[in-house]
């Protein structure tokens, strides 16, 4: 069954949709009142956000556009230190979306809620003319546990860590895309777990950001120019699927600017590193997590090479554009 | 011809080359008196005027003879002539007889002079058992020793160089005064009593030569050279920075040397004690003799004779990059051991290293020992390299023995600086009609390298007295050079590559009127936001136009996927439904990457397509070092040349969409595809090279055709490829067509900053700054 236009008419279409497909998977008390608006209470200090998600294609290896969008928002909460509660969510339907597809999504975004330990609490709906696109907006409301998180607290001799493996999700969309079949799967996950114990243990977090669009080496950019400070990391640190790095090596990709959805980086004193990566490694989705670098006075991001090198990692200006000559 | 009321000529000389603080000027002077001549000689920064009024005859004789002088300290690179009439001198060139002007105060903190290698008479003296500098390791005079990378400051005199810290001892002050004197104001005089110290430091892992500590003169010396006996490793201090030196004989010990740089798979360089033995070693032409004996020093690559080395100095090159002793160090080790190998102490991405507190801490298993002293270097400078291609010098690395001499520009124009580009990067700065192009950093993406670069722009402009008010760069968005010239935060013009590769020509030949470039190399960002690199630009003042390029291929993207020569060959045998003939267990995936654009770009790279066919060929299918598979795949052709062999007949389409010309390789590809299966692959390198030429000769007729442009500049690193060179001129040059190239400066991307400086003169002069 395809959607139509007749679905965002209002009547009775719409409110089917609703209740078939939203409020099914969504169900919680505050959405079931369907009221304007829900009401909620929380502690003193929330972290509140939003993002909206286009994703091509909506089903991959490890995830869909439905886990990314709760995945997105949670972990732009957690980054702040907040503890993620609730979310809203309103969907951009183009006509022609398959109605089970649909269902699907909302079933994942429900499930991967469920792990986040976050409420849907409100949501909206809107059908356009189009292909058959679905897009997905959320805004997600957590309280604080920590404060002081910040892109610009990183101080020197901070040591830096890293989640897990990179280049997963990009890689696993590039696969689709390209039609090609390998093992590769999205790292698309809640870093739930992982944010809560490293606060519970007490680590005194600088900073924290999530490794999306732009890789790790656009975040790191971040930190250097928030923080005025230089970033040095080890390329033999970094971790790499064997699947992920052969896939690079082909394709000529750089795991360093290739997109993540599970992944963050934590700046902690260097005192705290040893337990910070502990926490991380014993946490779900932070198997591989890895102390990957740190931070010095001065500029730019720089990576020590094997072979003695010092690469300056820039911010990615050009897909795929050379500079050797 | 005016020939005045005396039948006398003026004329104006402008000489380049070594001809500042080397005696020129009174050698000029006397020589005038001698013949008779009248007018006068001036240092303009560099550069030396000399105003000369005589008979026709006798002017050609002074000129013949300035330039002739077997004995001379001075060298002259270049002689510009021009006549001027007698109305067009101004007053103070009007005087009897014939004086030494006095420099402008302005243009004399621009003239900076090189660091010059040792000379025939300090040599002649450090051998010699009865001088007082038998064997004295800093020997040095007027016209030889180090200049710029021992210069704190201009003027340049004892005080303002790392000289300062060792007072001169009696005997050495009264030569430093005495006129006449060989070292009558040498400002690096020196003798084992007053000159800085050598040192010998033991690698602490090591107990080679019996674990000494350190040691004077001497005992340091002795003690290097048994470590190299040895089969040892030494980082020897040297001009620009430290060697690391080793026998050229010993496998073993290669592959240390190989371990101690890192993965280098590069041809190292040998330091031979005189030129009969480099002859043993090497073909060496007259020009090729001359460029070994000139006072640069460069390394100069030779085709080397039957190998008597060990192969893991050069692998499979056929060149031999050699050099002759620049310092006495050098020349002592040479002289008790033979030819060693001298190649620059540092990992790879790491400027060359200088000071000690560095060489100490390389702490690596490789190293036996360091032969240091304490005069210090200032800046690193690497050596330069060179090659002689249809008789005339082509610069590779331009760096030691050339930096700082200015290249003189046409037309004035206001302080500029120009970032280069950022591999092989080297800047230049242009003031009052210099250009001072800088010594060479290497690739900019290294943090080390980028730092070096920074510094020394402070170095350098303070240095040189330079306050630039416009900067220059390159067009790539991601370029450092760029990044870092928008920091200045002055007034910004950025260059397309290609043409400032072509502008670089213009500049060394002041070519006028309209020029066709062909600037064939590896990348360089285009304004359409695809990858040039295969470009035939029509050039005017600081103008051009694309009228044609190699048609474009798609790629795979990423600086790594440049070295792997065997997935660009897929690349280029996919789009042409080729890839059977190559298999690979990539290709399926790299198809599925060019068929849905995932992390590809298009180019008219001629460099990558030359790293495809070397690959097809199955001559190299990785660039270790850098163009490894296109010079490869040159020897192969090579090959064919000396035996004779017929090169395969291919040819590239050349056909025209709208106003552009496009070099199709796809019948190229397919015939060699097709011949590979039983031709030798010397006669198809040879025949792809000959296509290659043949193509630039189509397209350069048409153009000639309905443009009538018959000057031709060919720039980038491509035309590096000797072979190629050689073809296209010749080829041009039957057809009537004047050729010019590079041969001051790279034709690589260390040319790129001197393009950017004419291209930025010329739009300075027009007002077309934005
Ligand atoms: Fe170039
Ligand atoms: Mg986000
Ligand atoms: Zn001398
Ligand atoms: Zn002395």
């Amino acid at each position: 069954m395809h959607i139509d236009m007749s679905y965002g008419s209002g009547g009775k279409q719409t409110t089917s949709l609703i209740n078939e497909v939203f409020v099914k998977h969504f169900s919680n008390p505050t959405l079931e009142k369907m009221e304007d608006s829900a009401v909620l209470t929380v502690k003193e200090k929330i972290a509140f956000t939003t993002d909206s998600f286009v994703v091509t294609p909506m089903f991959f290896k490890g995830g869909d556009i439905g886990k990314v969008a709760v995945c997105g928002t949670v972990n732009d909460l957690l980054m702040m230190g907040a503890n993620p509660k609730y979310l809203t969510t309103g969907f951009i339907i183009e006509e022609g979306a398959d109605l089970n597809e649909l269902e699907r999504i909302a079933a994942s975004m429900a499930m991967t809620a469920k792990e986040a330990g976050v409420q849907i609490v409100a949501g909206d709906t809107k059908v356009i003319e189009g292909k058959g696109g679905i897009y997905i907006n959320t805004s997600g409301i957590g309280e604080i546990e920590k404060e002081g998180i910040s892109i610009s607290s990183c101080k020197e001799g901070d040591v830096i860590l890293l989640s897990g493996n990179l280049g997963e999700h990009h890689a696993a969309i590039m696969s689709h895309r390209m039609e090609i079949e390998n093992d590769i799967k999205s790292d698309c996950a809640p870093l739930k777990e992982i944010v809560l114990n490293l606060i519970a243990a007490g680590i005194d977090i600088h900073c924290m950001r999530d490794v999306t669009r732009g890789g790790l080496a656009t975040v790191l950019n971040e930190v250097s120019s928030s923080s005025a400070c230089k970033v040095v990391i080890e390329e033999k640190a970094l971790p790499v699927s064997p699947q992920v790095e052969g896939f690079c090596d082909i394709l000529g990709l750089d795991p360093l600017y290739m997109a993540n959805e599970g992944k963050l980086i934590a700046v902690v004193p260097k005192a705290d590193a040893d337990k910070a990566l502990q926490v991380m490694k014993a946490s779900k989705y932070g198997e591989n997590a890895a102390i990957i670098g740190k931070i010095e006075n001065g500029t730019k991001v720089i990576m020590a090479t094997p072979f003695g090198g010092n690469r300056v990692i820039d911010v990615l200006y050009g897909e795929g554009l050379p500079r050797i000559c | 011809m005016d020939k005045g009321k005396e039948g006398k000529l003026i004329k104006r000389f402008l000489v380049y080359g070594l001809v500042q603080g080397v005696g020129f000027r009174p050698f000029v002077h006397s020589l005038a008196v001698r013949l008779g001549v009248e007018g006068n000689v001036c240092n303009l920064g560099g550069i030396v005027e000399i105003i000369a009024k005589a008979p026709e005859e006798v002017l050609s004789r002074f000129l013949l003879e300035l330039k002739n002088d077997k004995d001379k300290d001075y060298e002259i690179h270049g002689v510009e002539e021009e006549e001027l009439k007698e109305e067009e001198l101004s007053k103070e060139n009007l005087n009897e007889g014939f004086v030494i002007k006095a420099s402008a105060s302005s243009l004399h903190t621009f003239s900076l002079t090189p660091d010059i290698g040792l000379c025939d008479k300090c040599a002649k003296e450090v051998l010699d058992e009865k001088n007082r500098r038998y064997r004295h390791p800093f020997i040095s005079c007027a016209a030889c020793g180090p200049r710029y990378t021992i210069l704190k400051q201009t003027p340049y005199d004892r005080q303002t160089t790392v000289m300062q810290e060792f007072p001169m001892c009696e005997e050495c002050g009264e030569e430093y005064t005495s006129p006449g004197e060989r070292r009558f104001h040498a400002e690096t005089i020196s003798c084992k009593a007053c000159g800085p110290q050598l040192f010998w430091k033991a690698a602490k892992s090591k107990n080679l030569c019996g674990s000494i500590e350190s040691g004077k003169e001497e005992n340091a010396f002795q003690n290097a050279v048994a470590v190299l006996r040895d089969g040892g490793i030494v980082a020897v201090k040297g001009i620009g920075g430290y060697h690391y030196v080793c026998s050229p004989f010993l496998p073993e010990t290669v592959k240390r040397l190989r371990l101690l740089k890192g993965r280098e798979k590069k041809p190292f360089a040998l330091c031979f004690p005189d030129i009969n033995m480099v002859k043993e070693y090497a073909e060496v032409t007259q020009e090729e003799e001359r460029l070994l004996l000139s006072k640069a020093k460069p390394i100069v690559l030779l085709y080397e004779k039957k190998r008597k080395i060990a192969d893991e100095v050069s692998g499979e090159s056929i060149y031999l990059g050699t050099f002759l002793p620049y310092t006495p160090i050098q020349l002592l080790l040479t002289r008790m051991l033979g030819p060693l190998i001298m190649t620059s102490a540092n990992d790879s991405g790491k400027p060359i290293i200088k000071e000690e507190k560095e060489i100490f801490e390389v702490g690596s298993e490789y190293l036996d020992g360091i032969l240091y002293h304490d005069r210090k270097i200032l800046r690193s400078v690497d050596d330069s390299v060179v090659k002689v291609t249809m008789g005339k010098p082509q610069i590779i690395r331009r760096s030691r023995g050339y930096v700082p001499f200015p290249i003189l520009m046409e037309g004035q124009g206001p302080d500029i600086f120009c970032a280069g580009g950022d591999l092989k990067a080297a800047f230049c700065f242009y003031k009052e009609g210099r250009a001072v192009v800088s010594q060479y950093f290497g690739d900019l993406e290294e943090y080390d390298i980028l730092k070096e670069y920074e510094n020394s722009f402070v170095d350098l402009k303070e240095l040189l007295g330079i306050a630039p008010m416009l900067a220059v760069c390159d067009l790539h968005p991601g370029y450092f050079s760029s990044e870092f010239a928008r920091r200045l935060k002055l007034p910004l013009l950025q260059v397309q590559h290609h043409h400032a590769h072509i502008a670089s020509v213009m500049a060394e030949h002041r070519l006028k009127g309209k020029v066709l470039g062909i600037a064939f190399d590896g990348t360089g960002y285009g304004p359409d936001g695809n990858v040039w690199g295969g470009e035939f630009l029509v050039c005017e003042g600081g103008d051009f136009t694309r009228i044609g390029h190699l048609r474009y291929t798609s790629l795979i993207g990423g600086d790594a996927s440049l070295k792997d020569a065997k997935k660009l060959a897929l690349c280029y045998l996919l789009q042409e439904g080729l890839e059977t003939s190559l298999p690979d267990e990539r290709t399926a995936v790299i198809r599925a990457a060019l068929k849905s654009g995932t992390n590809t770009y298009l180019t008219s790279s001629m460099g990558r397509l030359f790293d495809g066919v070397s690959a097809l060929l199955g001559i190299c299918k990785e660039n270790r070092y850098e163009a490894e598979a296109a010079i490869m795949l040159e020897q192969e052709a090579r090959k064919a040349l000396i035996n004779g062999i017929e090169p395969a007949c291919l040819q590239f389409a050349v056909t025209k969409d709208e106003e552009m010309y496009l070099l199709d390789p796809a019948p190229v590809l397919k015939e060699l595809v097709r011949l590979k299966e039983y031709e030798k692959k010397e006669a198809l390198a040879l025949g792809f090279h000959y296509a290659v030429a043949e193509a630039i000769l189509t397209l350069c007729k048409e153009v000639k055709r309905k443009e009538n442009i018959n000057d031709i500049a060919l720039s980038g690193g491509v035309f590096g490829n000797t072979l190629l060179l050689e073809k296209v001129t010749m080829l041009l040059e039957e057809e009537g067509f004047s050729v010019y190239r590079n041969e001051a400066v790279p034709p690589g991307d260390g040319c790129i900053s001197l393009g950017q400086t004419f291209i930025g003169l010329e739009r300075a002069a027009k007002g077309q700054l934005s």
